[in-house]
């Protein structure tokens, strides 16, 4: 963009917000004067975040590679602690990057864990306790 | 001597009935095999499934159904075993239109209360537990009577343990459990094992190689979705399972409407005959000692 059409592009959106301002019911007067004025002097810096914003929004919708969703059925938490102990368990949990797709597969496979608990290393130590209080609570409920 | 198969599951609403009676019918079809299904739950779906309301009323009003056999072996009244039972079972023929050896010993919605009767009687004979002993041992006895005039007997077992859901897992040379693909189930099975094996927990169950133990687990009402895949997965750490998974399938449900007119398997099954071959494949393998025996 050339330095005087990004000028009027400035000029356009500043008489646009003033209008704003100044319309707003129960705003008085010198408030309403004080809030353009400052948007006013700041209206640059508005104007070059918006123009990155856009750009920004513009070049991850380029990005966007179809990466395949995340399957939270891919393995069986239970079933890998039970047949290969906890560190074969922790080290498949350890394949999964997110916190996001730890939880959705906590969650599809019904392995209580606490929902405060944001961070991946301690959801994969929670979803490995989660799976040993399952199978200690088939084991009580099967025992005499 | 016949080989025993018991279809059991402490848990309602599994399938024991129609796998029983889908092994009945192809047992007796595509394995030309005399069979005898015993209905055992009072619920007497297999029953209906195999007679239809109208026929199944008839043996109940002459005094044919399992509670009525039961009784008067209890009494000494000395029927011939046979005339308790329906032959000719069932709405198929088979491939050349013949009427497959199938016979019905019907259920009835007394049985419970016949066995609390029977055990009141004996109790009074002898104290609780002998009785207990007692009365297993004589519907043990009573099943095992239909020994010679049959290749296969098959036992549909009720939910809960009556003492002749007991006595027939006590006899059965093998026992299939159906299960759904839910927690819930999971903890029924270890249930179930424990008693077809008789052992007390999973720490001696486990000491039991899978390939000799008594019974096999079957996945049935299966839809396909991860959750239980990962759950069948995880029964099979512990206990044997049969390969096939029995899906959810509109064509299985309604092939247990009876039919006055009898039809060929596959008109029956439909879309589902194709499980039905692979019930009966996979199930006449695991048999396969016993009914060799038989021949």
């Amino acid at each position: 963009m050339s330095a005087s059409a990004q000028s009027s592009a400035g000029d356009s959106v500043r008489h646009f917000l003033r209008d704003v301002v100044l319309g707003e019911p129960g705003v008085e007067w010198p408030l309403a004067e004080r809030l353009a004025d400052r948007i006013d002097r700041n209206l640059d810096r508005v104007v070059e975040l918006y123009g990155t914003r856009k750009s920004l929004a513009k070049s991850s919708s380029r990005r966007a590679p179809a990466r395949p969703a995340f399957d939270p059925y891919c393995f069986g938490a239970v079933v890998t602690l039970e047949r290969d102990g906890r560190e074969a368990l922790l080290m498949r949990l350890g394949e999964i990057d997110t916190a996001e797709n730890l939880r959705e597969l906590a969650e599809a496979q019904h392995l209580c864990v606490d929902p405060a608990i944001r961070d991946a290393p301690k959801l994969r130590l929670a979803i490995a306790e989660a799976a040993a209080f399952r199978i200690a609570d088939r084991r009580a409920a099967s025992s005499g | 001597m016949a080989a025993y198969l018991a279809v059991a599951n402490r848990k309602g609403g599994v399938g024991k009935s129609t796998v029983s009676v889908m092994l009945a019918h192809s047992m007796s079809v595509w394995g030309g095999r005399r069979v005898l299904l015993i209905d055992i739950d009072s619920q007497c779906n297999a029953s209906l499934i195999l007679l239809g309301g109208r026929r199944w009323n008839e043996a109940r009003k002459a005094r044919k159904t399992i509670a009525d056999f039961f009784v008067d072996l209890f009494k000494g009244r000395n029927e011939a075993q046979m005339r308790y039972l329906e032959a000719g079972a069932g709405d198929l023929v088979d491939d050349k239109g013949a009427i497959p050896p199938l016979a019905l010993l019907p259920g009835s919605l007394l049985l419970d209360d016949v066995q609390g009767e029977l055990f009141m009687d004996q109790t009074g004979e002898r104290r609780a537990l002998d009785a207990f002993a007692g009365l297993r041992g004589k519907f043990e006895a009573m099943l095992r009577s239909f020994d010679k005039d049959f290749d296969l007997v098959i036992l549909d077992c009720a939910p809960g343990l009556s003492f002749a859901t007991l006595a027939a897992i006590a006899i059965a040379d093998k026992v299939i459990v159906p299960f759904r693909p839910d927690y819930v189930s999971l903890l029924a099975i270890d249930r179930i094992a424990f008693i077809i094996e008789s052992v007390p927990d999973l720490d001696t169950l486990a000491k039991i190689p899978v390939n000799k133990r008594r019974y096999a687990c079957l996945a049935n009402y299966v839809r396909g979705d991860g959750a239980e895949r990962l759950l069948i997965e995880e029964i099979g750490l512990t206990h044997p399972l049969l390969d096939l998974r029995l899906p959810q399938h509109n064509s299985i449900a309604s092939a247990f409407d009876w039919f006055a007119q009898r039809r060929p398997l596959s008109q029956k099954y439909g879309d589902a005959t194709a499980d039905l071959r692979s019930l009966w494949a996979e199930v006449s393998g695991l048999m396969e000692p016993e009914l060799r025996a038989v021949n």
